[in-house]
């Protein structure tokens, strides 16, 4: 009798420490791709619809491979000094962990600002000739990815990475 | 006699692990061995850029062609951005080693040669 309900209770802490602890959603290129950019199939989109979606490609390799600069940011509208000062100290609080460097120091913050992205964050596109402001949103990026698309001489994506170069 | 011999053979094993040189550190040539993907005459110019994203150096017409890559704590050899913002904590640990992808192709667009070189930390 005594052994169900000391299992039970092992089994209810377990999940009150499970649902208690912050959950941050990883920022994965699959998953990051799937949300904000569905539109990329092989064998579908062309190098119109591509360029049409995201712009001209940063760099145009031989071979038919395009390239894009895209980064993942809270906000798509240009922040101004003070907004741009309060947004690096958000980061800075919630990332600044002295013991160890490869884990956030607030969990909870960065899981409800990861929750905040997927709901109204934006990919934005670095171009040729990047918009004004742009340079703020390098700093502010929550993730920074490199779409590689080879497309064939009929202009048909052939195959396509999403490789996350930071941060 | 058995029981009299243990302290002893303790203490050897003790002795032998303090005298046990680490394991050394994985040196760049090895490292360069488990880069995935990468093989000499098979390789092209469009296989490395779909593993590692935009060169961060091109040089003599874009013949050689390389990568900034940061080594992570679980070991594996990422694409880095030229862009690195330092007052974000998140790049705190960037700069303890990162190595240069150096690729060589040939004029058909294979990969003729590759060096990993380590450039940091």
């Amino acid at each position: 009798m005594i052994r169900p309900v000391l299992g039970l209770g092992v089994l209810l802490a377990a999940v009150a420490c499970e649902t208690g602890h912050p959950v941050v959603v990883p920022l994965t290129p699959e998953r990051v791709q799937h949300h904000w950019l569905p539109g990329i199939e092989d064998g579908k989109t062309t190098l119109a619809s591509a360029t049409a979606a995201l712009g001209a490609p940063l760099s145009f390799e031989g071979g038919g491979v395009g390239i894009w600069r895209l980064l993942l940011v809270l906000d798509p509208t240009f922040p101004d000094d003070d907004a741009l000062d309060a947004e690096l100290d958000e980061i800075a609080y919630l990332w600044w962990n002295p013991y160890d460097p490869y884990r956030p120091v607030n969990m909870a913050g960065v899981a409800e600002r990861r929750e905040r992205l997927f709901e109204n964050g934006a990919m934005v596109t670095a171009g040729a000739a990047p918009p004004p402001g742009f340079a703020r949103h390098a700093l502010l990026r929550e993730a920074e990815f490199h779409l590689v698309a080879a497309f064939g001489p009929d202009g048909v994506l052939r195959r396509h990475s999403f490789v996350r170069v930071g941060p | 006699m058995v029981r009299s011999a243990v302290p002893f053979l303790l203490a050897g094993l003790v002795l032998t692990s303090c005298s046990t040189p680490r394991p050394a550190a994985v040196d760049v040539p090895e490292r360069a061995t488990r880069l995935p993907g990468i093989s000499i005459g098979q390789t092209t110019r469009a296989d490395l850029l779909l593993r590692y994203g935009m060169p961060t150096g091109r040089f003599e017409n874009d013949r050689i062609l390389t990568f900034m890559l940061r080594l992570t704590a679980d070991d594996e050899l990422l694409p880095v951005s030229g862009d690195v913002a330092w007052r974000d904590p998140r790049f705190r640990t960037w700069d303890f080693a990162t190595y240069s992808l150096v690729t060589v192709f040939e004029p058909d667009g294979r990969l003729a040669r590759f060096e990993l070189v380590r450039v940091n930390g």
